[in-house]
């Protein structure tokens, strides 16, 4: 099995935390919390013979981000890493890194990556990814088995927990995982100086100047802000369904949820 | 003009912009981390220097003792009033601004400014409000890239001005000397109010004195001793002959004059790897340290945490309480060292090297961790400094039942070649108490930590025997018994065995030339009224 691990390198909000809903940047970067999560489930999933390729765009730092996947278990990297790549919104981003599956690494059977970044917390990269490359995906995932050649994943929704069974060639994407995040040891560190990080630039993969970077994006990310709701929900009982009619009705006339 | 003259300015008192506090208030301000509680009439709270010249000026005038009172995170009682009046500084934390000269870049801070302050500015390049010092000193500084300060006293809330006047060190000392190394000029209030202005390599004692030109000019004389720098100390005022006047202020706990101003020197930062190895006991660790100090490019620290500290964290860690966001120890029963390398081409071959070692002592490099990421290495930080919290939290149960007792612990250096037998002596006293303890800290400089775990008042009294005789075996060793904690009220005792009558009433003869009236923070260091 060869699993695609895709992660970004972040500004560390654990130690800055926000500023007026913006990241401060400038100061020390970390590999993203949910890529972590990535990773680990990434590590966990892998057996003898497989692969974890790691795969992340970003400035020379990056590099930093790369090493520690190396150094917790994956096997080889490539790092996007280009002027023209800056500046890139989430669909610059996610076209750059399908170009780079598709020309480099099609031959994958998973990609895993973190649901969201830190710094942007937009969550819309895997979904893009998954389209752009024409395979199926499932986001927001916790758990994570291998049975019988297929890889089983669960996820969290609306109070209900789904299992899905994905055939190879599908994109998974990871949010939550254990806090508790691994240390590798200096054996693992020197081992991951001898594994293959490979750099990519533009022109190593078939996109153009005009669609990556700031040439390539349409969107950017002004502020980060937490939505609450300050309405109560409804809730409906099934087995009388003219009543539960009449509520939707009824609360859609007076425009409440 | 004279190398050893110290010219002095004294402003017209104004107190009508300091704040005062009585009665109720003032209770928030008689303790510090050392539990000991004290008692005061009065709060005054300047909020610039003029303010804390007045302030002293008027405490001087009618003979009432203060105390200097800053961010309170002592362990020795230094900020604990025996009576009198407080001088809190909680008004003066602005960092100012950054300035360079020929030395490279230097931060200017008020008394009440944190490492933590001045670490967060310079990590995020955070300059917005700072003043150039010196022409385009910070758009230089941002073009030059990240420096920081690189004294890392373990409390990083603690005041910069309270690590000046005990003369602070930390973990990274090992590599980068305790504060006094680090500071660049100050700026000192003396109890009548005079304010000094000293900048290092100006002013420099002539014949073992300065002369103090302000209100005409009297000779000072230096002690007599030669200030024990061969190890980390912080017990005493600084002495050594042709001294700079700015280490007069730097270590002697506000007792000659309160610091009103700080100027630390900065160093360009550079990526490190933290590492933890765990080894099957004690005396491995202590190899291995061994072997650390004996390298060509040696780490910037070398921290210890003996079996029984392991054995506590583990312990604390199931119960779900600290450390949860450790992964579980790569061995155990263990003992663990901890050391920061450079990242450089150096780091590989010398990591082999160390394997080997670590083979020879029943272990290997699996059995490490490590990190360069800074949010990982912050943790290794968290780790570290979660020992002595666990303490904390163990001795607070055992309070419980003995309202009476206190923590106990070592601050203890020694110079290298005598790290061993010392090391011995702890062995065959702990032994013999019967104690139960955990050591930690910084074995680099010879200088653990040991806690003592007393169950009650006996142990209590079996605990206070052994350190007051582990520091007589340091002393006689020509170590320290307060190495970087400083002596304060509560281990004034020590100064007595490292100094003898001669030498303290050298130190008394220097304070009452500062401070005639003996009014500034009387009962920290020597003696009150003696």
């Amino acid at each position: 099995m060869r699993i695609l691990l895709l992660v970004k390198q972040v500004p560390d909000v654990s130690v800055s935390g926000m500023e007026d809903g913006k990241v401060p940047r400038g100061g020390p970067s970390v590999l993203n919390p949910q890529c972590e999560y990535a990773l680990d489930a990434a590590i966990g999933l892998k057996e003898d013979g497989d692969e974890v390729v790691a795969v992340c765009m970003g400035p020379p730092s990056a590099r930093e981000s790369l090493f520690r996947c190396l150094e917790l278990g994956a096997d080889r990297a490539y790092h996007l890493c280009d002027p023209d790549f800056a500046g890139s919104d989430v669909w610059a981003t996610a076209k750059t890194l399908a170009r780079l599956v598709t020309d480099k690494e099609s031959d994958f059977d998973y990609i895993l990556c973190g649901q969201r970044a830190a710094d942007g917390e937009t969550g819309q990269v895997p979904s893009m990814v998954a389209e752009l490359i024409g395979i199926p995906q499932v986001v927001g995932c916790y758990r994570f088995s291998r049975e019988k050649g297929s890889l089983h994943v669960w996820r969290e929704r609306s109070g209900w927990i789904e299992r899905f069974e994905l055939e190879p060639k599908a994109l998974v994407a990871v949010e939550k995982g254990c806090n508790v995040h691994r240390l590798p040891s200096i054996s693992d560190f020197l081992g991951a100086r001898k594994k293959d990080l490979m750099t990519i630039s533009r022109t190593d993969i078939s996109i153009e100047r005009e669609e990556c970077g700031l040439n390539g994006s349409h969107t950017v990310v002004k502020k980060v802000h937490v939505l609450t709701s300050s309405r109560e929900g409804i809730k409906l009982h099934l087995d009388d369904t003219s009543f539960a009619i009449d509520t939707v009705l009824e609360a859609v006339r007076r425009r409440e949820p | 003009m004279t190398r050893n003259k110290l010219v002095g300015n004294k402003p017209t008192p104004d107190l009508s912009k300091v704040k005062v506090l009585e009665g109720n208030a003032v209770s928030a301000y008689l303790q510090d981390e050392s539990k000991l509680t004290g008692f005061a009439e009065r709060v005054f709270i300047p909020c610039d220097e003029n303010g804390m010249s007045s302030v002293l000026n008027h405490a001087t005038e009618k003979k009432v003792p203060v105390t200097v009172s800053a961010r309170r995170t002592g362990v020795v009682g230094g900020a604990v009033p025996e009576g009198g009046w407080i001088l809190s500084l909680e008004g003066m934390d602005k960092v100012v601004g950054i300035g360079e000269d020929d030395n490279g870049f230097y931060i200017q801070v008020e008394p009440n400014a944190t490492l933590r302050q001045i670490d967060d500015i310079l990590r995020y390049g955070r300059y917005e409000g700072l003043e150039d010092l010196t022409p385009n000193a910070i758009s230089r500084l941002k073009k030059e890239g990240r420096h920081f300060y690189p004294v890392d006293p373990t409390e990083s809330n603690a005041s910069l001005g309270a690590n000046a006047a005990c003369n602070s060190s930390g973990s990274r000392s090992y590599r980068y000397g305790p504060t006094r190394d680090w500071i660049r000029r100050l700026r000192a209030v003396l109890a009548d109010g005079t304010v000094l202005d000293i900048q290092r390599g100006r002013v420099f004692a002539e014949n073992g004195t300065f002369i103090l030109d302000y209100d005409g000019e009297e000779v000072v004389d230096i002690p007599a001793y030669e200030f024990n720098s061969g190890v980390k100390n912080s017990a005493g005022i600084f002495s050594t002959e042709g001294m700079d006047a700015i280490d007069l202020f730097i270590g002697s706990e506000g007792i000659l004059g309160a610091i009103s101003l700080l100027e630390l020197r900065l160093i360009p930062w550079r990526p490190v790897l933290s590492c933890m190895a765990f080894v099957p006991d004690d005396d491995a660790a202590l190899m291995l340290i061994d072997h650390l100090k004996n390298l060509d490019h040696g780490p910037e620290l070398i921290e210890f945490i003996d079996e029984n500290g392991i054995r506590m964290i583990k312990g604390e860690r199931e119960e779900g309480c600290l450390f949860s966001n450790m992964p579980e120890f790569p061995l155990f029963p263990a003992a663990a060292v901890m050391f920061d390398f450079q990242l450089d081409d150096s780091l590989e071959p010398m990591m082999e090297e160390i394997g080997s070692l670590l083979e020879t002592l029943g272990s290997s490099l699996d059995n490490t961790w490590c990190a360069h990421e800074e949010r990982e290495r912050e943790r290794f930080r968290s780790f570290r400094h979660a020992i002595p919290e666990a303490v904390f939290s163990y001795i607070a149960s055992r309070k419980l039942h003995h309202p009476e007792m206190h923590k106990m612990g070592t601050d203890i250096s020694v110079p290298d070649e005598s790290s061993a037998e010392m090391m011995g002596y702890y062995r065959k006293m702990i032994a013999a108490s019967g104690l139960r303890t955990v050591m930690f800290g910084h074995l680099g400089d010879n200088h653990p930590h040991l806690e003592l775990l007393m169950e009650d008042m006996e142990d209590y009294e079996k605990a206070d025997r052994l350190c007051h005789n582990l520091a007589e075996k340091a002393v006689s060793l020509g170590g320290c018994p307060s190495a970087e904690h400083g002596v304060g009220r509560l281990k004034r005792r020590y100064l007595e065995m490292m100094y003898d009558e001669v030498q303290i009433q050298d130190m008394k003869r220097l304070k009452r030339q500062f401070d005639r009236r003996g009014v500034l923070n009387s009962g920290v260091l020597l003696e009150a009224g003696r």
